[in-house]
């Protein structure tokens, strides 16, 4: 298993021995449960080149070295060919950023990416470390960090909260959230950015939107159903029972109710109880029916 | 003039508003106001805590009106730094030691982290030191006013919901008006406060250096800002609130200035026209009492204690967002110990040792709470270059991102604070 925090900052150099920068960053396409790395971003402070996967000659901890000479064509530069718009920077948009650990249900900060090579030759990104081993390690303090052992995160359960992460898994529908059933989706919200969980929202079919709105917390449902943009709230609206729609189109209107609600139910994060005992399953049920009574509100 | 002619009748024969509707408009006006006012309310408040109470009490006492002026800047800086945190939270969704880690790296990072929460242990033992004097004033010991608000805090922190956590806190802010009801007692001369405020003059004395100085230092707290930004994002605004939460903001940072304002004013009109010198806050209190009458003093003390316990409620609560969101994981009062251990122990540390520290006999409390000041004062310049750098990262901020006059207007402050705290630095080296 390799690290990328181990892996970048290395030295590269063409096949005749130039040094043509260091490795600053990984880029991969997402879509695949373990996306392959897609491209090396090479450069001395800032990025300097994207180079295509395929260029790579050697990927090793002692040599990074391009299947290219000093005198073949020159490296593409990262200005005419920015990046796919699928394409994610690890080190940018992944390390160190916000996650939401979709199985475990929890938000965390990823501490390093972890990758693994294939039979192919490819590297592929396999999981996220959350832990604390390594952030400590990469404050040198590598011997307590050996103690620690990985806290991983399988990529495909993870749904990235930095902006670029969060849009481009939004429009893969193989990414996590469109693997999760209605509670699970609702656990998401919960763990969102009102922000971004109305993205979310958005981003479903209206019927499952309406049935993850149901399944939340009520504190989350109305909140995201107020952050909903108006030609977005009305195809989920359609799909929540009259009642409650009509609630919603109450509060959406007020804007007085709206500011009060933001002020009397911030900070908590009000999660939807998980289904995994019966007990849980019961309560709820008993949830679900207090949420028939009293609506959204 | 025909669109004229046609145009005019319809604006007389537009009915003025009812006194009903009037009334219902700015009912539901005031109650938007009363809705948002909250982060920057108590972020702000907070910033004028015993040490700042002490701060402006001097610069009142020694100086009268005359740095007046010094509040009104440090009150901007406050505006200014408030507002963009609380719109770094809202926009980033993350707190700002998170964001430090993620946009500059887990080794500055951890630095920020490591001093931050021992300039907040420090800064919760100095607003424990203030339950202390200002229980003190009452004639109540220490060792039952100290524990009594550490229990009292935690109680409140970690067993009350949001809602409850907040409106406490709210009506402890209430305390603040007492300032104002001393100030106004003290019989000021109003036009020299007026003066005072808009006409910058400064003794070129080493007192007034360092008294302008630690006055900037005390209204701008590195844990204040981290307060809003982590506030902001539990609270889980959105973007459309921004123009509220800037209502909020401007209003506690003002307010903030109004109360130090009145500070002052009290002090300069009983203290410094009868040449009595304080050196802190209590000392104050005690001195205003054959000045400006018991229940001044009674109120001066009263604040002082209201403004510890908010200021102590908060600190330890700022120090475990910070300390979670460096270490990758989030958490918040909703969560339950077992999924937030992390969490609660740097809650409970911060609390028992800050409280300990005052309530251990033989501690030398002076050489701590001068320590914390430097170390605030250390911590606030990276921690608002930090703060700039963010806020022009395209990436992070989007359509939020700080076009070229806010930059200039970070710069100009940043430029400032640093001119004062080198200042502070080099008086302190060089006393002559």
């Amino acid at each position: 298993m390799l690290r990328l925090t181990v892996e970048t900052g290395q030295p590269v150099r063409t096949l005749d021995g130039r040094a043509v920068g260091d490795v600053l960053d990984l880029s991969v396409r997402v879509g695949d449960d373990h996306p392959a790395v897609h491209r090396l971003a090479i450069g001395r402070r800032r990025i300097e080149h994207l180079v295509a996967w395929s260029e790579v000659a050697t990927f090793e901890h002692s040599a990074v070295q391009l299947a290219i000479t000093s005198t073949g064509p020159p490296l593409p530069a990262d200005r005419p060919t920015p990046l796919e718009a699928d394409e994610l920077l690890l080190v940018r948009d992944v390390l160190d950023t916000q996650i939401v650990d979709v199985a475990g249900q929890r938000v965390q900060r990823v501490g390093d990416v972890l990758l693994a090579r294939t039979g192919n030759g490819d590297l592929e990104v396999v999981a996220v470390d959350v832990g604390i081993g390594p952030v400590a390690r990469r404050l040198g303090l590598r011997r307590w960090a050996e103690h620690r052992g990985e806290q991983a995160v399988d990529w495909r359960d993870l749904h990235l909260t930095s902006e670029r992460g969060h849009r481009i898994q939004l429009a893969q529908p193989a990414s996590a959230l469109h693997r999760l059933d209605d509670a699970e989706l609702a656990h998401l919200m919960a763990a969102l950015s009102t922000e971004h969980a109305a993205d979310v929202l958005a981003t479903v079919e209206p019927a499952r939107a309406a049935a993850a709105l149901q399944a939340s917390h009520r504190e989350v449902g109305t909140r995201v159903a107020l952050a909903l943009e108006d030609d977005e709230a009305a195809p989920v609206l359609a799909e929540l029972r009259p009642e409650q729609a009509r609630h919603v189109r109450r509060l959406r209107s007020d804007r007085t109710v709206r500011r009060r609600f933001q002020r009397l139910r911030g900070w908590r994060r009000f999660r939807p109880p998980r289904a995994r005992s019966g007990a849980a399953r019961r309560r709820e049920q008993a949830f679900l029916s207090e949420f028939d009574e009293q609506g959204l509100a | 003039m025909t669109e004229h002619a046609a145009a005019a009748p319809t604006h007389r024969w537009r009915r003025p508003p009812s006194h009903g509707a009037t009334l219902l408009r700015r009912r539901k006006r005031l109650l938007a106001l009363l809705a948002v006012v909250g982060p920057g309310l108590l972020a702000g408040l907070s910033d004028d805590d015993p040490a700042g109470i002490t701060t402006y009490s001097v610069l009142g006492a020694q100086f009268g009106y005359q740095l007046l002026w010094v509040l009104l800047l440090s009150t901007m800086a406050l505006v200014l730094f408030h507002d963009l945190g609380a719109r770094m939270g809202v926009v980033t969704g993350q707190g700002l030691i998170g964001l430090v880690r993620q946009r500059y790296g887990v080794r500055l990072a951890s630095l920020a982290t490591v001093v931050l929460v021992t300039a907040n242990v420090g800064t919760t033992a100095a607003e424990f030191a203030g339950v202390a004097a200002g229980g003190e004033l009452f004639g109540i010991s220490r060792y039952l006013t100290v524990p009594v608000a550490a229990v009292g805090v935690s109680f409140l922190v970690l067993r009350g919901s949001f809602h409850r956590v907040e409106h406490v806190l709210l009506a402890v802010s209430a305390v603040f008006i007492t300032y104002i009801g001393a100030g106004i007692l003290a019989h000021p001369d109003w036009a020299a406060a007026a003066r005072g405020l808009v006409v910058p003059s400064m003794p070129l004395t080493r007192e007034a250096l360092l008294l302008a100085t630690a006055t900037v230092g005390t209204t701008l707290a590195p844990w204040g800002l981290s307060f809003i930004q982590s506030y902001a994002v539990d609270k889980k605004l959105t973007e459309n609130d921004l123009r509220y939460e800037r209502v909020d903001v401007v209003t506690g940072s003002v307010l903030t200035g109004v109360i130090g304002t009145f500070v002052v004013v009290a002090c300069a009109a009983t203290l410094h026209a009868r040449g009595v010198d304080v050196t802190d806050a209590a000392d104050a209190a005690r001195a205003l009492e054959p000045l400006a009458g018991d229940l001044a003093a009674t109120l001066f003390a009263v604040g002082l204690i209201g403004a510890a316990v908010l200021a102590a409620s908060i600190l330890p609560l700022s120090t475990a967002y910070s300390v979670s969101e460096f270490m990758g994981s989030e958490s918040a009062l909703d969560d339950r110990f077992r999924d937030a251990r992390l969490f609660y122990v740097t809650y409970g540390l911060v609390l028992v040792v800050g409280a300990a520290v005052v309530l251990i006999p033989d501690v030398p409390l002076v050489p701590v709470l001068v320590l914390t000041q430097v170390l605030n004062a250390v911590l606030l310049l990276p921690l608002l270059v930090f703060m700039a750098g963010i806020a022009r990262d395209r990436d992070l901020m989007g359509r939020f991102t700080a076009g070229r006059a806010a930059t200039v207007a970070y710069v100009v402050a940043i430029a400032l604070i640093a001119a004062c705290v080198v200042a502070l630095f080099a008086l302190q080296l060089w006393p002559t």
